[in-house]
């Protein structure tokens, strides 16, 4: 008859040595870099930013391009205007 | 122990920035490419439209080295391009990967913050970059600009930085294809090749006016010379303007990335989980795609920058003149370097000057292909992409190599990658060199750069079904 008791002192550090020993070698495995795996080595993934949604204001995209254009045209009228002005004074 | 929390800093200003509305559902593949075009249509033309209030801008340009790596334009609204974007993105890359910063990417409030953050930063650093420009007199001595047209300078510049971030915001976001970033960067190599092919801008060399344009060029003196031979001859070979030669040298370069683009190893793989259907991994060649070539012409371009501020101001000091000495061209402003370190990993001007000075093209050449394939290797260690990232990733989704033990997928990857990784680097590197001793339209690189980027949006383009056919399957039917 075997002394060991199933869930005894013994099987437990046995299994706290196997978790330890995990552990060690996921840590020994883990590797360098924070981001996924996967990402396919192309440049886009580095320069990929904003995935994610944060609470910042919300803008709708159309939004985006109506302010760029806005900004455009007051660019623009600004020349015309100091053209304008150098004309008539 | 997190006693202290960096990112924390950012929150109470978190409400303030802006921040574009992710799509609900998924965008159909044509409203992401009408996304994708008016974009980059706003993206142009703020590059054409000049700056209101600058007085000059003839002189020689310090920064041409990293127009093409920040996809600016000078004098126009442009002028900062995407370089706040990208500085905060490697700084808070940086910071991360030295593990400075901790965050944890697995959970989605720090993720938030860290984007946040990220943002912050980019618009700080184009309020500073505008200040630093408008008051270093770039466009004019601030003086005589006056205080209120400065203030018009800085706020026009960071009205600009805020709307490329934005709009890299909108296309990341899903309503674009892919990354903004890249995509300015090709566009603006895209337009100056056609600029050079097709500009109507006329040279005078003293026999009568000529398009700058090579193409345009071409066309004209065969229609208006009566010696044709001599005309297709002169315009093949002149050499203060954009030739035909220049065209076709791009044309090739255009087309071997292309080929090269589609090598690739594969890797028969079988989940453990699910009997059945093999799949396959490609491992390509230009495994790290154009960022080799990309951190490679980023390194050289600031240490030309630094040499020739040093030598700006101090030219008679013995280590400044051994790192470089700076000479303008013979027809332009510009500067070059003409001895020293940084003459050495100065891309020789065209064929004929690199077989003038041939220790300097072998230097120059071996400098380029081992930097080229040292940071290929050294990026897949920082991106994730390394054997080890990808072997834990196989496992995590039950994946085998087919006819190999799970066990051995680490080692059977570790043969493969590392291996195309510098090879790729090295072939990319080479493929750069060769294309600025051609003499090709603009810099190898930014050939480089603009190819891969449009191929690689092709391919998520292909992937996404929207041209119902693959580059591959297209090259499969035309070979067959």
């Amino acid at each position: 008859m075997s002394s060991s008791i199933p869930g005894g002192a013994k099987t437990l550090s046995k299994r706290r040595a196997n978790k330890e020993n995990k552990l060690r070698q996921q840590k020994l495995n883990k590797p360098n870099s924070s981001r996924a795996a996967g990402a396919g080595g192309s440049s886009s993934s580095m320069l990929k930013i904003y995935t994610d949604e944060a609470d910042g204001f919300k803008i709708d995209p159309l939004v985006v391009l109506i302010f760029a254009v806005a900004f455009i045209f007051s660019v623009v009228v600004l020349h015309v205007i100091s053209k304008l002005t150098g004309k008539i004074f | 122990m997190s006693s202290f929390h960096a990112l924390d800093i950012v929150k109470p200003l978190r409400p303030f920035l802006p921040e574009v509305v992710a799509p609900e559902r998924k965008v159909p593949f044509n409203q992401r490419l009408m996304w994708t075009g008016v974009t980059l249509l706003i993206f142009l033309v703020m590059s054409e439209v000049p700056l209101y209030g600058i007085t000059s801008s003839d002189s020689s340009d310090p920064l041409i080295w990293l127009r093409m790596m920040l996809a600016s334009n000078r004098g126009t609204l442009m002028e900062l391009g995407i370089s706040p974007i990208v500085t905060a993105g490697m700084v808070f890359q940086f910071l991360q990967g030295t593990q400075i910063l901790s965050v944890n990417m697995e959970d989605k409030a720090d993720r938030e913050l860290y984007q946040a953050a990220q943002k912050l930063l980019a618009i700080v650093l184009s309020l500073g970059q505008a200040t630093v420009y408008v008051l270093t007199g770039m466009y004019g001595r601030p003086a005589d600009l006056g205080t209120g047209v400065c203030l018009l300078l800085i706020l026009q510049l960071v009205c600009a930085a805020v709307i490329v971030i934005l709009m890299d915001e909108l296309l990341q976001k899903g309503y674009g294809l892919g990354s903004g970033i890249s995509l300015f960067m090709s566009t603006n190599i895209c337009s100056s090749v056609f600029w050079r092919c097709f500009a109507p801008t006329t040279v005078n060399r003293g026999r009568g006016s000529e398009f700058e344009g090579a193409i345009l060029c071409l066309v004209h003196l065969l229609l208006s010379k009566g010696d044709k031979r001599n005309a297709i001859l002169e315009s093949f070979y002149r050499d203060n303007a954009p030739n035909m030669s220049q065209v076709f040298a791009t044309v090739a370069v255009f087309f071997t990335v292309i080929y090269l683009q589609s090598l690739k190893i594969e890797l028969p793989i079988k989940s453990t989980r699910q009997r059945g259907p093999y799949g396959l991994y490609p491992v390509r060649l230009f495994y790290t795609s154009n960022m080799p070539i990309m951190l490679e012409s980023a390194l050289s371009s600031n240490l030309f920058i630094i040499s020739q501020i040093l030598y700006s101001k101090f030219s008679n000091n013995i280590f400044v003149k051994l790192l470089g000495v700076w000479q303008p061209t013979a027809n332009s402003q510009q500067l070059r370097a003409v001895s020293g370190l940084v003459y050495y990993i100065q891309a020789p001007a065209s064929l004929a000057d690199a077989l003038l000075d041939p220790i300097r093209t072998v230097i120059y050449v071996s400098f380029v292909l081992g930097l080229c394939a040292f940071f290929s290797k050294t990026w897949i260690e920082v991106s994730g992409t390394s054997p080890r990232d990808v072997a834990r990733q196989f496992k995590e989704q039950g994946i085998v190599i087919a006819g190999h033990r799970d066990t051995s997928v680490y080692k059977e990857l570790k043969r493969v990658i590392p291996t195309a990784a510098a090879f790729g680097g090295a072939t990319i590197g080479a493929l750069s060199v060769i294309s600025d001793l051609c003499g090709c339209l603009t810099s190898g690189s930014s050939i480089l750069l603009a190819v891969t980027t449009i191929y690689g949006y092709h391919e998520i383009a292909a992937k996404e079904g929207g041209f119902g056919k693959t580059i591959d399957s297209q090259f499969a039917e035309l070979t067959s």
